[in-house]
């Protein structure tokens, strides 16, 4: 008897914190929407395709163009010594 | 103060604290529109608004460069879902923006992250790209992909808002097996039933299962509470079914004073209950904290769902990660645990922390205090005191 009611508790426990967890994350992504106001944006210059930020992770800002590091590889061969 | 005039004053205040989230949430978002618009792109400037739902502005640096901002909604599956566009002269799409969506996160990175949106960009307004709804989340995929249609269409001109989608076949169907469901649990909870009311109960406990979870996947949960009472279903929804059932599950427990959905209808309840048949397992006993902890944590959850406007941010509940495979790595341990649990106590989820639950012993609450409705042991305990 004593075992059933411990295992009932910590069921409880464990029901208790999994649901708390899961609308700590739901809330958390809602004040983070409202917060950035705009939930996922993507442009023309960079698509997101090739790194998918959802969930308010993205703003304005980390989309704006120029920001990009990218790798011009004929720059890169221009100064490179291919004959060794 | 008596235990019962306690519970009155919890209830009124507790229906207070939903009242002022819900007010809070309204005044949070007034005036939200224009701070979207600045948030797509700091490379707008000058927005104003030419006509409902179209802005204008031009890019920053070049006021000769016009930028048309369109913004449109269609229903998802958790109420409605907002995208906008931005468009250059030359009628190009430049960027796409997720404004506002009441579906649960895990369908819309599912959907973004197969760039169901990111699909449009660099497209003309003419000439749409064919976009795909993803499997799984057809709903809400399909909702993006309208969106942002209509936003184009509203930039052209062409759009007529006050055009209404229309209920679909699968709808009307979905709605009347549901009603089918309850009129035959009324039916066998009903003195008209000669038969085995047990075996009766627990088919139809298994026909639900079938049909509600597994096939349509339109088990009500707290987030329909949190719809049903925010209004979010009058802009429109992807689908009805899980709205239908809660109505019909309220409709029947007020006329008929039985909770008929947990008890012969719930799909997950199905589930918890099958399991528990295996090992024959007794329902677990619940003390009178965790009841009240469970009910502290169902009103919190309403309230600030309520809050945010976002219905979704309520589910907690693991019904859309066991009928959908659908949901968090936190939804799946407690889908886990819950299922394990169901071998050793009945119905542990239903008896210990469903959300459900606990709307219905509140409302069983208020019930009683309805004149022409009492329960007939209040009755008794009200003579009790007279005498």
């Amino acid at each position: 008897m004593r075992f059933k009611l411990n295992f009932i508790l910590i069921l409880f426990v464990l029901f208790a914190g999994l649901c708390g967890y899961e609308l700590n994350a739901n809330l958390m992504a809602s004040a983070r929407n409202t917060t950035q106001s705009v939930r996922y944006v993507r442009s023309i210059e960079n698509p997101g395709t090739a790194n998918p930020k959802a969930d308010g992770k993205d703003n304005a800002d980390q989309n704006s163009p120029g920001q990009t590091p990218g790798i011009d590889l004929d720059e890169i061969l221009k100064h490179t010594d291919l004959d060794g | 103060m008596s235990r019962k005039r306690v519970e009155q004053i919890l209830a009124l205040a507790s229906i207070c604290f939903l009242f002022a989230a819900w007010f809070a949430g309204g005044v949070r978002s007034k005036g939200e529109i224009l701070e979207q618009i600045k948030n797509i792109s700091s490379q707008i400037q000058g927005v104003t608004q030419i006509r409902p739902q179209v802005f204008e502005g031009y890019r920053r640096g070049n006021p000769s460069e016009k930028l048309y901002i369109g913004i449109a909604g269609h229903p998802s599956y958790g109420g409605l879902l907002q995208v906008a566009i931005v468009v250059n002269s030359n009628q190009t799409i430049e960027r796409v923006a997720l404004l506002q969506d009441t579906d649960t996160g895990t369908y819309i990175t599912k959907v973004l992250g197969n760039g169901v949106l990111d699909a449009f960009l660099g497209h003309k307004t003419s000439q749409f790209p064919q976009v795909d709804a993803v499997s799984g989340a057809t709903l809400t995929s399909t909702a993006m992909i309208k969106g942002v249609e209509k936003a184009a269409a509203s930039i052209h001109g062409s759009f007529q808002p006050k055009e209404k989608d229309a209920f679909s076949k699968e709808e009307v169907v979905k709605a009347a097996a549901t009603l089918g469901l309850f009129l035959t649990a009324v039916f066998i909870s009903s003195r008209f039933f000669r038969w085995n009311k047990k075996y009766a109960r627990l088919g139809l406990l298994g026909v639900s299962t079938v049909i509600l979870g597994g096939l349509y996947g339109a088990q009500f949960s707290l987030s329909s509470f949190v719809l049903l009472l925010s209004g979010g279903w009058t802009k429109g929804l992807g689908s009805y079914t899980s709205l239908i059932c809660l109505i019909l599950a309220l409709l029947f427990f007020f006329t008929t004073r039985k909770n008929l959905y947990c008890a012969m209808i719930c799909p997950f309840g199905g589930v918890q209950e099958g399991l528990g048949r295996i090992t024959r397992c007794s329902p677990p006993r619940k003390r009178e904290w965790m009841k009240w902890s469970a009910r502290l944590f169902t009103l919190f959850a309403m309230g600030m769902a309520l809050y945010f406007r976002n219905a979704s941010n309520a589910t907690y509940e693991p019904f859309g990660m066991v009928f959908s495979f659908i949901g968090s790595d936190a939804l799946f341990a407690l889908t886990i645990l819950i299922l394990l649990a169901s071998l050793f106590v009945r119905r542990p989820w239903c008896t210990l922390f469903c959300p459900v639950t606990c709307v219905f012993d509140f409302l069983a609450f208020v019930r009683s205090w309805v004149p022409f409705n009492r329960e007939p042991w209040n009755e008794g305990r009200k003579k009790e005191v007279a005498s």
